[in-house]
């Protein structure tokens, strides 16, 4: 049996270095030769990760163009690649790698993020079990070369204690007018977890955000969203610890003017609420106040 | 496509026609569209890139005009990741000899010594507190007044370009933005987040295929003017001189192209069935170039208006 490591002691050993990673002795061994040296724009992330008791580093890197992922297993004289991965995807702007039980099950996942020189990343998440590292990561549509996580935010959804992810990608860009920018169309959708891997169908939202308590006195934070469907009959969940898994002690939530939620209906010990709600055509606003302790976090989906 | 393996290699001739125009011949000769012809053909007898290809390329980047001097600051991506990230960069070589003077915040970096007062001119484009003062300290209400951004200004931030141009002006850098916790932060504060100094000349894209400053001096093999040393971002601009001198954006981006294609073709070849599965073969490389998934279909629906055409008959 896999002897399961604490969620704390993953917390540990993993150490990520951004910025000086390329210089990492990990790196500059199983990079590839030669693209470290080939100039100012090589980028690489290394996390360090603890599987069966055996240090891993998994290495994300780019150098302007395009990127590739490593996964070393030991950090002495016989350490050696266990996985590596290549996809277009994989673009060359600048890296980040992340590592993270998500799943809840003692092992952490790794997470690495390629961003375009154009500003789009793309995420990929692999899995560690029985030795082996595997992509979990959902296909763009039938695309199976490309990822369909860009901006991903890992946040519960559904309450089961499990880190979801909500995907936020431009899907569309209207250029009209070289006086202006680019304006983009985003779409928001939440992959939940299926046994042991992201579901390939995602459930569309209309709004995700995360808050979390960082000031010493608590402050509603308003935040904006346009609703253009036909359907405005929707849900709005909130999520209690959504992304730090520190709940908050209260929460007031209100929509349009409309109190959701207050700190005499939503307290500490509830995870997840649904709310029946009815969205505005055109501008909605939503302002939330939370209370708890500092990082306290709490996700409002609408879906 | 057939194949026999061991067949004798034919030597076939093959007489490339040169076309007048890509696209229907404009009524006029000066229609900008039909301007730089001659070079967009000329990259890409050089590079492969299909002319029809290339110029639906340099069409969308050019939202239709063409502008050789297109042009477009960076704020949230480019100069944040690149330079109010990493200062360091900021003191190589690479980029010290083209950065704008920095607030003490940023080191008090000095003028970069080989730019042109022609590099600045396009940071005109944004506005700014009319009553912009050198390293501004961090504000949070939005200025009276705005003006365009003079030659003489010093000390711009990120922050007030933002604020000027971002909503206002329909720049759309916000909405763009691809990271949470870029968001977040500019949510929380944008004064604090985005108070560096604006590097409008290196963290920006220029000329009809929008190519980041950036990205060409990244890629070594790129001249912006054969036999010149200086690499200054107003080479990148696609007039006459750049054009002529080899340089240009235009240059650039079908290197870049280039490149991507024949890295993707090693690993599946094209296929040349037909010219729409051809096209196809260019999809990853034009994700690659720009980094968004649906963008090779939006330069793919402009091929059809720039197919090549001659008025000198083929066949004699």
């Amino acid at each position: 049996m896999r002897p399961v490591i604490p969620a704390f002691l993953l917390l540990m050993t993993a150490v990520s270095c951004v910025g000086s990673a390329c210089q990492d002795p990990l790196a500059r061994r199983f990079v590839p030769h030669g693209l470290l040296e080939s100039g100012p724009n090589v980028d690489c992330a290394v996390a360090h990760v603890s599987y069966d008791h055996i240090s891993h580093a998994a290495i994300a890197y780019a150098n302007g163009t395009e990127g590739a992922f490593v996964l070393v297993k030991g950090d002495g004289s016989d350490a050696a690649v266990v996985f590596a991965s290549e996809e277009p995807g994989m673009l060359g702007g600048s890296v980040d790698v992340a590592v993270e039980d998500l799943d809840r099950d003692g092992t952490a996942e790794v997470i690495a993020t390629y961003t375009s020189d154009h500003g789009f990343p793309w995420t990929w998440v692999f899995r560690y079990a029985g030795g082996h590292l595997t992509s979990i990561t959902p296909p763009h549509g039938h695309d199976a070369e490309w990822s369909a996580f860009a901006d991903v935010t890992f946040v519960d959804f559904d309450g089961d204690g499990r880190k979801d992810a909500v995907n936020r990608e431009v899907v569309d860009v209207t250029r009209e007018s070289p006086d202006h920018g680019p304006l983009p169309t985003v779409a928001q959708s939440v992959y939940t977890w299926s046994d042991s891997h992201f579901a390939i169908t995602p459930r569309a939202l209309v709004f995700f955000d995360s808050y979390t308590r960082r000031t010493a006195q608590p402050r509603a934070v308003v935040s904006t969203f346009d609703f253009n469907g036909d359907d405005s009959a929707r849900t709005l969940r909130i999520v209690n610890g959504g992304t730090s898994g520190v709940p908050a002690t209260s929460a007031t939530v209100i929509l349009n003017g409309l109190a959701l939620a207050t700190p005499d209906t939503f307290k500490r010990q509830q995870r997840a609420v649904d709310i029946p709600i009815r969205l505005l055509a055109g501008e909605n606003t939503i302002s939330v106040e939370i209370a708890g302790e500092p990082n306290a976090t709490l996700a409002i989906f609408v879906y | 496509m057939p194949l026999m393996v061991g067949a004798p290699i034919v030597a076939v001739d093959v007489t490339v026609i040169e076309p007048d125009t890509l696209g229907p011949p404009p009524s006029s000769a000066s229609d900008p569209r039909y301007l730089i012809d001659e070079h967009i053909v000329r990259w890409a007898n050089i590079t492969g890139y299909p002319p029809q290809l290339l110029k639906a390329h340099a069409d969308w980047e050019s939202v239709r005009r063409f502008n050789p001097r297109q042009y477009r600051y960076e704020p949230l991506t480019t100069d944040w990741d690149n330079f109010a990230g990493s200062p360091g960069k900021l003191a190589d070589p690479k980029y010290a000899a083209y950065r704008l003077a920095t607030c003490a915040a940023q080191g008090a970096a000095s003028d970069g010594e080989r730019l042109k007062a022609e590099d600045l001119t396009f940071r005109s484009r944004y506005e700014i507190d009319a009553d912009h003062q050198s390293c501004p300290p961090a504000a949070t209400t939005s200025p009276a007044s705005f003006r365009a951004i003079a030659a003489g200004d010093e000390q711009v931030t990120a922050y007030e370009i933002y604020i000027g141009n971002d909503t206002r002006r329909r720049e759309n850098w916000f909405r763009m933005l691809g990271k949470k916790w870029k968001r977040d932060a500019i949510e929380e504060d944008a004064s604090r987040a985005l108070g560096f100094t604006a590097q409008t000349t290196m963290a920006s894209s220029y000329g009809v295929m929008q190519v980041l400053w950036t990205t060409a001096v990244e890629n070594d093999e790129y001249n912006f003017r054969v036999g010149v040393e200086d690499r200054n971002p107003s080479f990148l601009t696609d007039e006459s001189a750049n054009l002529d001198a080899g340089c240009s954006s235009l240059v650039v981006g079908a290197m870049f192209m280039k490149r991507k294609a024949q890295q993707r073709f090693r690993r599946e070849p094209p296929d040349l069935t037909s010219e729409a599965t051809f096209m196809e073969s260019f999809r990853v490389p034009l994700r690659q170039y720009n980094g968004r998934y649906d963008y090779p279909d939006d330069v793919f629906r402009l091929v059809s208006h720039w197919y090549p055409t001659s008025t000198k008959p083929i066949f004699k």
